[in-house]
C-alpha cells in the first residue's frame, strides 16, 4: 500500500472516529441545558410575559416537543447549517460564533507558540543539564505553571506586570480604548494591521497580545516543559543513546535523534494541552477583556443562552477532533508503522 | 557562519517586535479631555428599552429623552444630587393639562425636534412607541398597565391625549422612565418588516431616538461608542464621545480607575468601592438610591405558608452583621417593604433580632427542634452568594437549618417570572424605579406586581393597593395627604405577614475620577452622561 494511500485510510479513519465525540457533545450539551428548571420561552419572552405568551414561544422553540423529537430536529436544522439563533442577542448562532473565532484563535496561537517554544527547548535544556542549576530552575517553574489556577495566574501577571510596572497595557481587550481595530480581513489584528499597512497598530496589538498570550503559554509550556524533559531524559538513558556516543556520533546528531524519538509523545502532549488551553483560555479572556469564543460561552452559560451553550460546546469537540485528526498525521509521518 | 547569523536573525527579530512593545504604554490622545471612558460590566445586545440586556439600562437613557423629567434635589453630604420625584419637568412635552378626574392627561409636545436620523418629532413617534411596547407585553406593557393607559389619541403633530381607565397617582412619572422608549417611529417604520412590525431585529444593533447621543460604532459583547447626536435640542453634552468598554472582572474595573485609564468603573465590590474612594483622584458619590436586599419566602409551599415562620426568619437575622460582613457598613437597615425616604414610607421596628423570639415562633408553628429549608441564590448581584453564607450563618442560632444552592442569573429570573414563582425561598435584590410608595407596592406585593417574585397574595392588601393607587388630586389637596395614611397600614401589613425577611438597603454608589462632575441619582441606577462633565 502507498504511503499516500495509508494517510488517506488514516484519515478517513480519525474522521469516522470523531463523528461519535462530535455526536456525543452535541447530545450531552443539549440534554444538560434542558435538565435545568428554567424555562426557556420566559426568558425569551421576559419574567412579565402572559402564560399564552410563554407558550406561543416555547411552542415556536420546539420546547413542547418530546425530548428526543427536540434532540433530532436541532441535528437536522445543525446539519443543514442552522445552528440556531441566541435568544439574547436575537442573531443566528453562527454570525457571532464567526465574529468571535478570530479573537481566541490569535490569542490561543500566541499564546500556545510561545508555550511550545520555551516548554520544548527549556525541557530539552533541562534533561541535557540535569541535576545543574538550569534544571532546577525549569521544574520550579513548570511546577508553579502546572499547579497554579490559569485565572490566578493572569490576574496575578495583570496586578503585577501593568498596574505595577506599566510594562504592558491594561486588560481591556485587544486594543486600547482610543485605537481603532484594523478593517476586518482576517479578524486577527495583528494579520489584519500588517494587511493596512499600520505597523504602529500591529505593534499594539502585539503590545496587548502579549500579557494574556503569556499567561497561556505559562500554563501550557509547563506541561510540555515536564513532558518534553522527561521524555528526553528517558532516551538520554536509553541503551541506544549510549550505544550512539560511545561510537562518537556528534552531539548535534544525537539531539537530532532524541527530539525526533520524542517527538510523537511531545506532539500528543502538545495536543492534549491545545485542548485544555481551547477550554481554560475562556477565562483569560474573560479576564484581560478579551471578546472572544471563551468569553462568549461563558457568558451564555450565565444567561441560559441554549443556541449559544450548543454552539460553543460543539465548536470546542470540532476543534478537539481537528487537533486529534492532525496529531494523528503528524505522528504517523513522523513514524511511519503507525499508518499500518 | 553566514547560516548561523540567519538562524540568529530569525530569532532576535520576534523577540526584538515583542520587546520593543513592552514598557511603552500608549498614552491617551489629545482628544481624551471630551472623551468619556467606562469600564463597564456588560455590553448590551439589544436597544429596545423593553428588552433590558445586561448593559442596557445603562446605554438606553442616553439614546432616548422622555415626555417629562424628574427635577432635582439639594445635593447630600458626599456632594451628590438625587432626583425630586414632587418635581416633574419638561422635555420632549413642553407643557400638559389634565382634567379634574385625572383620567384624561394632554400633552403639548416641543416642536422642532429631530431625531438622530433627521426627522422631526411629532405626537405619532409617542403612539407609536406605546404601541409597539403594549404589543411586546412586557415591561412598557407592565407599566402602562399599573399607571391605567387605556389608550393613546393623536390629537394634532404637537399634541397627544392619554386616556387612564382610573385616576393614577403616579402616571406623570411613569412617563419620566425611558420605558416605553420614544423612538423615531419614521426610521422604525422604514425598517420594520411583516414578520418584525416593530424593527426589533434593527433594534439589536441600532437606535433611533432623540436623546443626546447616538451610536456610533458597536462591537457587541466588547463596546458601544456613542457620539453626541447633532441634532439634540438642549445644550450640548459636554462630552463629545463615550467609550463603554467591556471589563467583565470586577477587579480589573476598580484598578483600571485607580490607575487613571478610565474615568468611571461600573459594578465594584464594596471591597473595591472603599479601595478607589481611598484614591486621592477618584471619588465614589453615593446616596440611599432604591435597592433592597431580601429574602423571598413563598407562601405557596411548606414551611412559609404559615405566617410564624416567616416572622420567625425575620427574627432570626441579625441584619447589621450582614450590614457588616456583606456591605462593609456601606448602606442600611431595610426598615419595611418600601424603601425608607420614599414619600409614605413607615419605619417598623417590628422585628429586632430575637433568636428566642424565633424559636418559639416556629415551635408555634410545628416546628419545636428547628426546620430545614434551602435557600437559592445565584450571582444576579455581586452580594447575593455572601448574603446567602451569612443568613446560614445567622438561622442555625435559631435551629433553622440552611442548605444553600446555587442557580443561574437566567434561572433565577425565570423562576420568579410571574407565571412560574416556583422558588419557596430565595435572595434576590429588587429596585423600584418609581419612588413611590404605592407603585412600589404594587411592583413587588400584588399579583399583577412584575416583581412579586414569591407570589405574595393578600386580596384585601391588593384592594388596598389599587385604591392608594387609583387615585387623584382632584380635590387640590396634596395627594400625600390622602394616601400616606393608606398606604402606612398596606405597609404595616407586609411587614406583619412578611412575605419576605427585610434586610438590607445596600445604597448606591458610584465612582469615578475627581474630575467628573454634574452626576445625578435617578431611579434606574443609571447616570446620564449629558448631566456630566470633565473639571480640571
Amino acid at each position: 500500500m502507498t504511503f499516500l494511500k495509508s494517510l488517506s485510510l488514516l484519515f478517513v479513519r480519525r474522521i469516522a472516529f470523531s463523528a461519535p465525540l462530535i455526536i456525543g457533545a452535541s447530545f450531552l450539551s443539549f440534554g444538560i441545558l434542558r435538565l435545568g428548571s428554567s424555562n426557556p420561552a420566559i426568558l425569551v419572552a421576559g419574567p412579565q410575559a402572559d402564560a399564552e405568551t410563554i407558550n406561543r414561544i416555547g411552542e415556536e422553540l420546539g420546547l413542547t416537543k418530546p425530548f428526543l423529537e427536540q434532540y433530532f430536529m436541532y441535528l437536522q436544522k445543525l446539519l443543514s447549517g442552522d445552528w440556531g439563533t441566541s435568544w439574547i442577542s436575537g442573531l443566528p448562532v453562527l454570525t457571532d460564533l464567526f465574529g468571535r473565532i478570530p479573537p481566541t484563535l490569535e490569542l490561543l496561537g500566541f499564546g500556545l507558540s510561545l508555550g511550545v517554544l520555551g516548554g520544548v527547548t527549556l525541557g530539552f535544556l533541562s534533561a541535557k543539564k540535569q541535576g545543574k542549576f538550569l534544571d532546577s530552575v525549569t521544574k520550579s517553574m513548570s511546577l508553579v505553571g502546572v499547579s497554579m489556577p490559569i485565572f490566578w495566574i493572569g490576574l496575578l501577571f495583570i496586578s503585577v506586570f501593568t498596574f505595577n510596572f506599566r510594562f504592558f497595557p491594561p486588560p481591556l481587550g485587544r486594543l486600547g480604548l482610543f485605537d481603532i481595530a484594523p478593517e476586518k480581513v482576517t479578524g486577527l489584528y495583528t494579520i489584519d494591521s500588517l494587511i493596512a499597512g499600520d505597523f504602529g497598530l500591529f505593534l499594539k496589538s502585539i503590545h496587548y497580545l502579549l500579557l494574556p498570550a503569556l499567561t497561556i503559554a505559562v500554563v501550557s509550556g509547563s506541561q510540555i516543559l515536564k513532558q518534553s524533559r522527561a521524555s528526553t531524559l528517558e532516551l538520554l538513558n536509553s541503551e541506544g543513546v549510549r550505544f550512539y556516543k560511545s561510537q562518537g556520533m556528534s552531539t548535534f546528531k544525537i539531539n537530532k535523534m532524541i527530539l525526533q524519538l520524542a517527538s510523537p509523545t511531545i506532539f500528543t502532549t502538545i495536543a492534549m494541552t491545545t485542548i485544555y488551553a481551547l477550554a481554560g483560555s475562556a477565562l483569560v479572556e474573560l479576564i484581560f477583556s478579551w471578546g472572544g469564543l471563551g468569553q462568549w460561552g461563558l457568558s451564555a452559560i450565565t444567561s441560559l443562552d441554549y443556541a449559544v451553550v450548543q454552539a460553543y460546546v460543539l465548536t470546542l469537540a470540532i476543534a478537539s477532533a481537528i487537533i486529534f485528526l492532525i496529531l494523528d498525521i503528524f505522528v504517523a509521518l513522523v513514524d511511519k508503522r503507525k499508518l499500518q | 557562519m553566514k547560516k548561523r547569523f540567519v538562524n540568529k536573525l530569525f530569532l532576535i527579530l520576534p523577540l526584538a517586535v515583542i520587546f520593543s512593545t513592552v514598557g511603552s504604554v500608549p498614552s491617551q490622545s489629545a482628544e481624551a479631555d471630551t472623551v468619556f471612558t467606562i469600564a463597564a460590566q456588560d455590553i448590551p445586545l439589544a436597544f429596545d428599552s423593553d428588552i433590558l440586556t445586561p448593559g442596557g439600562q445603562q446605554i438606553i437613557p442616553q439614546l432616548f429623552e422622555p415626555l417629562v423629567e424628574f427635577g432635582y434635589g439639594r445635593p447630600n453630604s458626599t456632594g451628590a444630587r438625587s432626583i425630586d420625584v414632587e418635581k416633574i419637568g419638561a422635555r420632549l412635552a413642553s407643557s400638559w393639562s389634565k382634567n379634574a378626574a385625572g383620567t384624561k392627561w394632554v400633552f403639548n409636545l416641543r416642536s422642532g425636534i429631530k431625531s438622530n436620523f433627521g426627522n422631526t418629532f411629532s405626537a405619532a413617534d409617542v403612539k407609536w412607541s406605546w404601541d409597539k411596547s403594549i404589543a411586546q407585553g412586557r415591561t412598557g406593557n407592565f407599566l402602562r398597565n399599573i399607571s391605567n393607559v387605556k389608550e393613546l389619541k393623536v390629537i394634532s403633530k404637537s399634541k397627544i391625549e392619554f386616556t387612564l381607565d382610573k385616576p393614577n397617582a403616579f402616571f406623570i412619572q411613569v412617563l419620566a422612565l425611558n420605558t416605553p422608549a420614544i423612538y423615531d417611529s419614521v426610521q422604525m417604520k422604514k425598517v420594520a418588516t411583516v414578520s418584525d412590525p416593530w424593527g426589533l431585529i434593527w433594534l439589536k444593533t441600532n437606535a433611533a431616538g432623540f436623546g443626546p447621543y447616538m451610536i456610533d460604532t458597536y462591537q457587541a459583547g466588547t463596546q458601544i461608542v456613542l457620539k453626541t447626536n447633532p441634532n439634540y435640542y438642549r445644550a450640548k453634552p459636554y462630552f463629545t464621545k463615550v467609550i463603554y468598554r467591556s471589563v467583565p472582572e470586577a477587579s480589573n474595573r476598580a484598578q483600571l480607575l485607580n490607575s487613571g485609564d478610565v474615568d468611571w468603573a461600573e459594578g465594584l465590590t464594596f471591597d473595591q468601592i472603599s479601595r478607589v474612594n481611598s484614591n486621592a483622584r477618584n471619588i465614589v458619590r453615593s446616596t440611599d438610591g432604591n435597592l433592597q436586599v431580601r429574602l423571598v419566602m413563598n407562601p405557596k409551599f411548606k414551611p412559609f405558608d404559615d405566617v410564624r415562620v416567616r416572622q420567625a426568619i425575620n427574627y432570626a437575622i441579625d441584619k447589621a452583621v450582614i450590614g457588616k460582613a456583606v456591605f462593609k457598613g456601606y448602606g442600611q437597615e431595610m426598615i419595611g417593604p418600601v424603601p425608607s425616604g420614599f414619600e409614605c414610607s413607615i419605619k417598623t421596628t417590628t422585628y429586632k433580632v430575637d433568636y428566642t423570639k424565633a424559636k418559639q415562633l416556629l415551635a408555634a408553628a410545628g416546628y419545636p427542634d428547628g426546620v430545614s429549608v434551602k435557600l437559592l441564590y445565584s450571582e444576579y448581584s455581586i452580594w447575593d452568594p455572601e448574603v446567602a453564607l451569612q443568613v446560614q450563618q445567622e438561622l442555625k442560632k435559631a435551629n433553622v437549618t440552611v442548605e444553600l444552592e446555587k442557580i443561574t442569573n437566567a434561572s433565577i429570573i425565570s423562576r420568579s417570572a410571574v407565571t412560574t414563582r416556583d422558588m419557596p425561598f430565595f435572595v434576590l435584590f429588587e429596585q423600584t424605579q418609581i419612588p413611590d410608595a404605592g407603585y412600589s407596592l404594587g411592583l413587588t406585593s400584588i399579583p399583577t406586581g412584575a416583581a412579586n417574585r414569591g407570589g405574595y397574595n393578600n386580596p384585601s392588601f391588593t384592594a388596598g393597593v389599587d385604591a392608594a393607587n387609583n387615585i387623584s388630586d382632584e380635590s387640590g389637596q396634596k395627594l400625600s395627604v390622602k394616601r400616606c395614611p393608606m398606604l402606612s397600614t398596606l405597609q404595616q401589613t407586609h411587614v406583619d405577614e412578611a412575605p419576605w425577611a427585610y434586610l438590607w438597603r445596600p445604597g448606591a454608589h458610584f465612582a469615578m475620577k475627581k474630575q467628573i462632575q454634574g452626576w445625578v441619582w435617578r431611579s434606574d441606577n443609571a447616570p446620564r452622561w449629558v448631566d456630566l462633565k470633565r473639571v480640571n
